[in-house]
């Protein structure tokens, strides 16, 4: 399905990209001013590139098989263009050139593809895909971002980034290509095509389906339950009427959050602002977020976040800046600030959650706090150790200013991090554990870091985790099921359920070697 | 299946003298319940959804 990234182009332009070279004149007299081209040629612009090679290609690989699609709905679509560019860091002019080039030298590319229809009134180009890294910058948060493979003249590239698509009205809007671009990272097969999204969303309507009506969640989620994606969604329209507070109590930037910082991404629906708005939503994909270390809210307590009545914490997420994602109607690789879309305009949001996982983030964290919490009176007992006097503190009932993290994490990545990671002084753990925990623990887990307000933001360091089993689902009638829960490191601790009598668990300590504050988990 | 009894078998088999019994009642199990079939119940609402994007 990846014909369209390595097909062998009939025409090549090799072009310097040095003054008097113009991107802007270029997307002006080639791609019609498109907005999301020029995002693409000034993020190459940013990245300092030399050479632009405009490839001119047949369609092959999903661009073909897109083009199938099409003419089942639009009969006299045409495509008229097709062409992949692609933008470099070095100067060259040649061709074979590119022999000697490495990923390290691609910026990024873009496969952009002109369609036209009479009957639709319909005669542009749009991004048919494009991928660029997003520049590091030690406040981007993208986890587990995809690595993609093209071929340029026949040669062989991966870069890593998060697929980028646009719309065409024909066969895609959208949520198509907002899904797509999410999809490409979770399927092992990486690479979905527009007409198996439409098979998947065409199940759920009665009568006659056209993708350029646009989707709603009853499709959205028959895609993701068609190809076998865990996901949590909240339809605010619809929960309001059952719950009027239901934005306060479950907030998108929760679901955003709870996403894309365990690498699987979120969709945000809204509803557009401005005059000519009206009822016009948009949905877009994010897959990071950007963490400023001084965000005020935390201190001043408006980002506490309430469970229930007596019950609540300081989620990590205080500290996101911004969300980052794409948007279909002007490029890849935005930074959205985290408050822009109003409460009252969120209309729908899908956490993604990893594969095989049967909850998301936002009950992960949640149920840790049923034991974290729990462990306050033993804590606080607890003789000759300045942090857990600390962690005791911030557990009490009448403080409860716990920071939580919660990551979706393998088995393997877990334990490297906790065999490396060292205390203040330098301990390591003993490493018994990591060994003996390889053997017990699932292939995945949730792994819900603990640290403190002053702790976390400033220095990216935590007092421990607690780990659930992320395979065990709920059940309705006894959502609190010690099924789930693993195990609890703190310093100098950790905490097992050997056993539960009477739905009554009996807890069992062995020391950790780990006296203190540790570095988080970077995934 | 993996349990925390599971871990905690080998963990006493490993550390004998070290494991040492520990008295937890558990809190707030009603309301972190209550958050918990609350998220999904507004995923399950979900499915009754009539909105479309474009």
């Amino acid at each position: 399905m990846d014909g369209h990234r390595k097909i062998d182009p009939t025409v090549v332009n090799i072009i310097s990209t040095a003054s008097p070279f113009s991107g802007f004149q270029f997307v002006e007299d080639f791609f019609d001013s498109s907005l999301a081209v020029h995002r693409c040629f000034s993020l190459a612009r940013s990245a300092d590139v030399q050479t632009l090679i405009v490839e001119e290609v047949n369609e092959a690989g999903l661009v073909l098989d897109e083009n199938q699609e099409i003419i089942t709905y639009v009969p006299d679509h045409k495509m008229t263009g097709l062409k992949r560019l692609s933008f470099w860091r070095s100067e060259f002019k040649r061709k074979n050139a590119l022999k000697s080039k490495v990923d390290s030298d691609l910026i990024g590319y873009v496969i952009i593809k002109k369609d036209f229809s009479p009957s639709r009134n319909y005669n542009a180009w749009h991004i048919f895909e494009a991928v660029f890294s997003k520049y590091p910058h030690k406040h981007n948060c993208v986890h587990r971002s995809p690595t993609n493979t093209i071929k340029v003249c026949g040669h062989e590239f991966n870069i890593n980034g998060v697929l980028y698509c646009q719309q065409n009205t024909l066969n895609k809007v959208c949520a198509h290509v907002a899904l797509r671009s999410l999809l490409a990272g979770q399927l092992s097969d990486r690479d979905i095509s527009y007409s198996k999204l439409n098979a998947l969303a065409s199940s759920t309507s009665a009568g006659h389906y056209d993708p350029a009506n646009g989707l709603g969640p009853v499709q959205i989620r028959a895609i993701l339950n068609g190809l076998n994606i865990p996901f949590r969604d909240i339809d605010y329209v619809e929960s309001e009427k059952s719950n009027s507070n239901i934005q306060e109590e479950l907030p998108f930037q929760k679901y955003l959050y709870a996403g894309v910082e365990s690498g699987a991404g979120a969709l945000l629906g809204f509803k557009l602002a401005g005059p000519q708005a009206e009822d016009a939503k948009h949905i877009i994909p994010f897959y990071g977020h950007t963490f400023n270390k001084d965000t005020w809210a935390p201190d001043a307590d408006a980002s506490y976040f309430q469970i229930g009545a007596s019950v609540g914490y300081i989620p990590s997420e205080s500290w996101t800046s911004s969300f980052i994602g794409h948007d279909d109607n002007f490029g890849p690789n935005f930074c959205v600030p985290r408050s822009y879309v109003k409460p009252e305009q969120a209309d729908y949001v899908v956490e993604f959650i990893d594969d095989g996982l049967k909850f998301g983030g936002v009950q992960a964290e949640a149920l840790s706090l049923t034991f974290l919490y729990s462990l306050y009176p033993y804590l606080s007992s607890y003789q000759n150790n300045p942090w857990i006097d600390r962690l005791a503190r911030d557990s009490s009932p009448s403080i409860q200013r716990v920071v939580l993290r919660a990551l979706a994490v393998h088995r393997d990545e877990y334990v490297s991090h906790l065999s490396s990671i060292q205390d203040w002084d330098g301990n390591l753990e003993n490493p018994d554990i990591p060994t003996l925990l390889t053997k017990l623990l699932p292939e995945k887990i949730w792994m819900i870091e603990v640290s403190l307000p002053q702790l976390f933001p400033a220095n990216e360091r935590k007092l421990g985790e607690v780990v659930l089993n992320p395979f065990v689902p709920f059940d309705a009638k006894k959502p609190i099921n010690y099924s789930h829960f693993l195990f609890a490191r703190v310093p100098e601790l950790y905490f097992f359920v050997k056993e539960v009598v009477s739905d009554k668990p009996k807890f069992m300590s062995i020391p950790s070697q780990i006296a203190s504050h540790t570095k988080v988990l970077i995934i | 299946m993996f349990t925390s009894p599971k871990i905690a078998i080998e963990m006493e088999k490993a550390f004998g003298n070290d494991a040492k019994k520990v008295n937890v009642d558990i809190k707030f199990k009603q309301e972190v319940g209550s958050f918990i079939l609350k998220v999904d119940r507004a995923h399950n609402e979900a499915k009754r959804s009539k909105q479309t994007f474009k």
